[in-house]
């Protein structure tokens, strides 16, 4: 029987290990090795994230953000009662935790008085600050992960194509990457922004005028995809050349079978670690641009459009300032704790 | 050495070319242009509109207009503002130097602190030190620019009333004690991500510079740390950093956007905003010419730096 600290002990080592010596760690832990199989993949890379206490705790954090996001319909049922939407000017500027009584407007409560906490407060319409900021992380995380499947798409499709057959449709893709580099970033958005949602196909729709957030992330991910195809461009190049390529195209293989059956499931590791290194530069750019008014419009809430607001009401009500912020603020560096973790976890030659 | 030079430097014309080819069709691609606000005027008359056009060249196709921009802008000439009829050369040139001022302070910040504690928590990896540094570098990278620009306003120039909440200068008053205060929060601000990633950056590539051998011949050789750390390590640890600063030029001018318009700050950021909003062609243009200029000449001269201080790197 292994104590608890031994076993601790044991975990590091291996962890250690693998960092030199690649797949033969399993050794290293010879009582486990008589009881079971050598431990896979993914359960070393789990055990080796599981070391860096902070990429843990950071972890929790965001997976307690998405809860409180995507739970933001079940907050605005059971906790404050309020819809995103509901105003009360009788509660205008309320500050933290006040109970006010009024008719409600708005809402399947409008018309009748009722009694509401506003446990983070409310802002100048008299909406609740915490429904808000609930519905807020859903609208805004929501961009960010549609964004960086989309920006993997493309960048994949990209890095791929010119990694896999090099020569001129190299040459000619890379470029592209290049001019996408050289413009200044938040700019493009600026104008993308402003043709799609000015584009009479689009907004004509019924579904736009409910969901035109909805834009958001085809706007950002225009120029997110250059990262991560420049990356996979170079694993492609390297990868290309190996013996187990060789042989499949011996035996046969097609082009697309090659590229997506042998080469991109060795990639992996790289592209999951560069996903979620992304994701705090998407959520910060969707900030941005909705700070901005270029990106998702009231009175649908976003974490970056309850800060334009706020902002006039500054010296009246500072936490409608703080609060958005520090959401965006605390999720944004969870990510990047987290991320780093996965990286010296899953791949340690992408060590910074 | 000069074959690299020239061949480097011809790649970069097809590149701007591309950029601005890029932008001419995102703006084509925008419905409206700048007279159709003036259409939307009680009293104006389609025929008013249709001169004015004309005047502005804006019933000339896309590919001619391109074209003839093109050719001014090889002499020299950046064309008139469609809004104020000011010259954009003029008005740029009049902007240029707040945002490098801005800029440069920024870099400056950065460089005088990451440098030294990227070596530090290099030096003494895994200590306290160390942890905090990595720590405080996480939360520089993550913090959104825009939000602590509000916060250092909230706290400094509401609360406290130290610092000045926007502008160059308070009017009346150009004295460089004046100038410098209203530079110190944006400036702040623009550095605080920029300096976060160089930390983490410079105490990466110490660490991997002390692992060396010709390190632990320098140890061996009994030579002083400190000599160690700077005529050794640290020279080596540079190389790849004048490539780290040439790809943060770009990065400097998207977060000069942002922090220019909020600290009401009159430099280019400001100017490419006002432009895109009010869809000035030939003043976006301008801007985005400049900017993407700047930002491929960053990467030349950090190219150019590289392969003069490395002799390793293959050149070409």
């Amino acid at each position: 029987m292994i104590s608890r600290g031994d076993e601790k002990r044991t975990a590091q080592r291996a962890g250690e290990a693998t960092t030199i010596a690649g797949p033969s760690l399993a050794g290293a832990d010879r009582g486990r090795l008589t009881r079971q199989k050598s431990p896979g993949y993914l359960a070393r890379a789990w055990r080796r994230f599981r070391r860096n206490r902070l990429s843990v705790v950071a972890m929790f954090v965001f997976i307690i953000m998405v809860l409180f996001s995507y739970g933001a319909p079940l907050v605005s049922r059971y906790v404050t009662n309020q819809g995103f939407g509901d105003q009360n000017l009788q509660a205008t500027f309320a500050p933290a935790g006040k109970t006010i009584s009024a008719v409600q407007i708005g809402g399947p409560n409008s018309g009748k008085a009722t009694t509401t906490k506003y446990l983070l407060g409310a802002d100048e319409l008299g909406r609740d600050v915490l429904t808000r900021l609930a519905y807020g992380g859903r609208i805004s995380l929501t961009v960010s992960f549609l964004t960086l499947a989309i920006a993997l798409t493309i960048g994949l499709l990209i890095g791929a194509l010119a990694g896999y057959y090099g020569g001129w449709v190299d040459t000619v893709l890379m470029r592209l990457v290049d001019i996408f580099i050289s413009v200044p970033g938040l700019f493009v958005l600026i104008l993308v922004s402003t043709v799609l949602n000015n584009n009479k196909l689009i907004t004509g729709t019924s579904f736009y005028r409910t969901n035109g957030w909805l834009i958001l992330p085809f706007v950002i991910a225009v120029l997110s995809w250059t990262g991560i195809s420049r990356l996979i461009r170079g694993e492609f190049l390297t990868i290309k050349n190996r013996d187990y390529v060789e042989a499949a195209r011996v035996l046969g293989g097609s082009d697309g079978r090659i590229i997506f059956r042998h080469i991109l499931p060795n990639v992996l590791p790289i592209i999951i670690v560069w996903a979620t290194l992304a994701i705090p530069g998407l959520i910060l750019t969707e900030a941005a641009l909705s700070y901005l008014g270029f990106g998702v419009q009231i009175p649908t809430p976003s974490w970056g459009n309850m800060l334009t607001n706020s902002t006039q009401y500054f010296s009246r009500s500072p936490s409608l300032v703080v609060l958005p912020g520090a959401m965006i603020y605390i999720t944004v560096m969870a990510v990047n704790l987290m991320g780093n973790g996965l990286r010296d976890a899953l791949d340690p030659r992408l060590n910074d | 050495m000069s074959a690299f030079l020239i061949r480097r430097v011809l790649q970069i014309i097809p590149l701007l070319i591309g950029i601005t080819i890029l932008v001419v069709l995102l703006i084509k691609a925008v419905p409206g242009s700048p007279v159709s606000d003036l259409a939307l005027v009680p009293g104006t008359r389609p025929e008013d509109v249709a001169q004015i056009k004309r005047q502005l060249g804006l019933d000339q196709p896309l590919y001619k207009r391109y074209f003839v921009w093109l050719g001014n802008v090889l002499q020299g000439d950046l064309g008139k503002s469609m809004i104020n009829y000011r010259d954009v050369r003029d008005e740029i040139a009049g902007r240029l130097p707040n945002t490098l001022k801005l800029t440069v302070a920024a870099f400056l910040l950065s460089l005088v602190f990451s440098i030294p504690i990227g070596i530090y928590s290099a030096i003494k990896r895994n200590s306290i030190f160390d942890y905090t540094a990595t720590v405080a570098s996480v939360a520089g990278v993550s913090v959104p620019s825009f939000w602590l620009a509000l916060m250092l306003i909230l706290f400094f120039a509401v609360q406290l009333r130290w610092l000045p909440s926007g502008g160059t200068q308070n009017i009346g008053d150009g004295s460089l004690v004046d100038q410098l205060k209203h530079l110190i929060l944006p400036a702040i601000t623009l550095a605080i991500v920029e300096l976060a990633g160089w930390t983490r950056y410079i105490r990466a590539q110490m660490l991997e510079v002390i692992r060396q051998d010709y390190i632990r011949t320098a140890r061996a050789k009994g030579l002083n740390e400190r000599l160690i750390i700077f005529r050794h390590a640290f020279r080596n640890a540079l190389l790849p950093l004048i490539t780290l600063f040439g790809l943060s030029i770009p990065q400097f001018f998207s977060g000069a956007l942002i922090i220019e318009t909020i600290f009401s700050w009159p430099g280019i950021g400001r100017l490419t905003f006002d432009s895109a909003v009010s869809r000035d062609y030939t003043m976006i243009m301008g801007t985005v010419l400049l900017s993407s200029t700047m930002v491929v000449l960053g990467n030349l001269l950090a190219d150019i730096g590289y392969s003069l201080l490395d002799p390793r790197v293959k050149q070409g």
